[in-house]
């Protein structure tokens, strides 16, 4: 069942390129700038099942295969690299401080002789676990809300609507300071307030998506038919918008872990002696002429993992969207 | 509609914005676990001296009075005081104002003159290998977080090359310090915007290039070079120029990381400080402000939008 028609998207024109990848939400408040009621990533395509054709395309496209392929390896590592780490990732060697990249430490030591690389390999557990958590629990949150607010419209959408607004009108980064600022600095709070960062987003472009299809023929059948408001959410609007808001989803886990590792990097995330990459970059800043290594290696962590994940996301919206695909 | 008089429709709808931010402040403050003055005097401080200090800054008022006070303040530009320093927030900002601006202002000019540029080349050359390299350069840059970039930047010119200073802002009555200072710290901040204004510009250009008006113009003969930088870049930089509008509050976002990364003076360092030591009267100040100058900028780039594109009727 795909009861997507061709919509004419050319209100979105000029706004094409520039969909994806907005770090802090630009996408979206560009797309309202356009005024458009027509969601992000309308043009599904009309012919035959979507998800099949979708799968084959990305399937196709080297550069997402690469950054699907990346995606697995920061998976794997996330899960099975604590496992098979060369070294203990909080154990001192008060001999070892400081060791430049050698045999037996890759990616040389920090100031306590921990190992680099045994603390990169558990800083991925600790960021992919973050990011793809904080960024599921927005898109559970954010979708429900987004769908109850633009289908029950009314005072409840405009108050949705104005909360939103005030929240996204700091860029990310400043948002999770003051958030983290409010709670304390700890492990929940921070999937707490990067769910918070990314939530108004979902609510936005769900919303939106919500909004359009409430005036659809099918709908009003459900309605004719005395299905319940809850029902006519659940079974009919959400599995019509899951898809658009998945996509949107890709490119939000890499703000996830871009926020996360910004907060670690300010001190305000993951707390020592637990690692984070943003947090490793911080502690070799200050020793940067002695010991660049230690900032090097988990930043390079956290490039892997971003890059990745934008090129699955670019896939992505190239085979929704052929008419991007340049 | 004339443009005056939707400047000041936008204008007064912007006012609500800020004082809902600026409500929400005053009440996260007041529900911080424990309170502002615990935070600040830590946990072991003795009765009388929180007492003294919450009387100090009004705590012990009904909340009703301590936000009238606080509004009233406000609308005087009297921003508190802050609770680490005790110094009023509004002399600490005066003292590291210039430094932001320096560093957004440089980071917006690197963006602009390597992003835009580049977009514009890469749409020209489509399909050729100097675009592919150009997209892979431009999906790196958006992939690269700016404090990382900075580490790079810094261990290459400043620690490799010796060309740049490595820490700290320099003296802003020297200009050719004040400006080796920035060279580094713009770069950082401008390289991740540029790469999407690549991305943006070469996505536009070839929106553009692809539309009847163009193909008019070559068949009536117009010169290739005239088509593309007068016709079609004319109209590509419309969607160009409001993504930048967009890029400026990233540019806040991400100064806040850079100042760090450079141990520069400037909003971020203050707020983060703040944040670290539980400053939160300062915490409060520094934020209304970014949410000030956020809101403002959102809505100079309205207008700016609709002054460039004609087919915009003040919506």
């Amino acid at each position: 069942m795909d009861d997507r028609s061709p919509e004419p998207n050319d209100v979105r024109r000029h706004g094409d390129g520039f969909q994806s990848h907005g770090p802090e939400g630009t996408e979206d408040r560009d797309m309202e700038r356009q005024d458009t009621t027509a969601p992000a990533l309308q043009a599904q395509n009309s012919e035959g099942s979507g998800r099949r054709t979708l799968r084959a395309k990305l399937l196709k496209n080297t550069l997402a295969r690469i950054g699907m392929a990346g995606i697995a390896i920061m998976v794997v590592v996330a899960a099975f690299g604590p496992l098979v780490m060369p070294h203990d990732p909080f154990k001192q060697d008060l001999f070892n401080r400081l060791s430049p990249p050698s045999a037996e430490f890759l990616m040389g030591t920090d100031q306590y002789g921990r190992d680099v690389l045994s603390r990169t390999i558990m800083g991925t557990r600790y960021s992919v676990l973050i990011g793809f958590v904080s960024a599921f629990a927005a898109f559970v949150i954010g979708t429900a809300l987004g769908i109850l607010s633009g289908y029950v419209g009314g005072r409840l959408d405009q108050l949705m609507n104005e909360v939103v607004n005030v929240m996204m009108v700091f860029p990310g980064i400043l948002l999770g300071i003051l958030i983290v600022a409010v709670l304390g600095p700890s492990f929940t709070n921070l999937v707490v307030t990067i769910t918070l960062i990314l939530a108004p987003r979902f609510v936005r472009v769900s919303r939106g998506l919500a909004i359009a299809l409430k005036e659809r023929d099918f709908i009003m059948a459900a309605h004719a038919l005395g299905q319940s408001r809850l029902r006519v959410m659940a079974r009919h609007i959400l599995p019509n918008l899951v898809s658009e808001v998945l996509v949107m989803a890709t490119l939000w886990t890499s703000t996830a872990i871009l926020a996360e590792a910004g907060l670690s990097f300010l001190g305000l995330g993951i707390q020592p002696p637990l690692p984070s990459w943003g947090g490793m970059i911080r502690d070799g800043i200050d020793i940067i002429q002695r010991a660049p290594w230690l900032s090097v290696y988990p930043g390079l962590a956290i490039v892997v993992t971003v890059l990745s994940l934008n090129l699955v996301g670019d896939g992505v919206r190239d085979a929704i969207d052929p008419r991007l695909s340049n | 509609m004339p443009i005056f008089t939707y400047a000041v429709r936008r204008l007064l709808l912007a006012i609500p914005t800020v004082l809902v931010i600026v409500t929400a402040l005053f009440l996260l403050v007041r529900i911080v676990p424990g309170d502002a003055a615990v935070a600040a005097l830590g946990e072991n401080a003795t009765e009388e001296s929180l007492a003294a200090l919450r009387s100090q800054y009004g705590l012990d008022r009904p909340l009703a009075v301590q936000y009238a006070t606080y509004m009233g303040d406000l609308l005087r530009g009297d921003l508190g005081v802050s609770l680490a320093t005790r110094r009023p927030v509004g002399s600490l900002l005066a003292a590291n104002y210039q430094y932001t601006l320096d560093l957004m202002f440089g980071s917006l000019f690197v963006a602009i003159l390597l992003g835009v540029p580049s977009g514009i080349y890469s749409a020209v050359h489509r399909g050729r290998v100097s675009d592919g390299i150009l997209r892979i350069v431009s999906l790196l840059g958006i992939s690269t977080p700016p404090f990382y970039l900075g580490v790079l930047l810094l261990l290459l010119f400043s620690v490799q090359l010796s060309w740049f200073p490595v820490l700290g802002a320099g003296d802003l009555s020297d200009p050719v310090e004040r400006l080796r200072y920035l060279v580094l710290p713009a770069f950082t901040g401008g390289i991740g915007i540029a790469s999407y204004l690549t991305r943006v510009t070469r996505s536009a250009m070839l929106n553009v290039l692809g539309e009847d008006y163009l193909r008019t113009a070559e068949a009536k003969g117009v010169r290739p070079l005239l088509i593309t930088y007068k016709h079609a870049l004319r109209n590509a930089l419309i969607p160009v120029a409001t993504v930048t509008g967009i890029y400026v509050t990233v540019l806040i976002g991400n100064a806040v990381l850079i100042e760090i990364v450079f141990s520069r003076p400037g909003f971020g360092r203050l707020l983060v400080g703040s944040v670290l030591q539980r400053d939160y009267f300062t915490i409060q100040s520094v934020m209304a402000v970014f949410a000030v100058i956020v809101v403002v900028t959102n809505l100079v780039i309205d207008l700016i939008y609709v002054l460039i594109d004609p087919r915009v009727r003040y919506g």
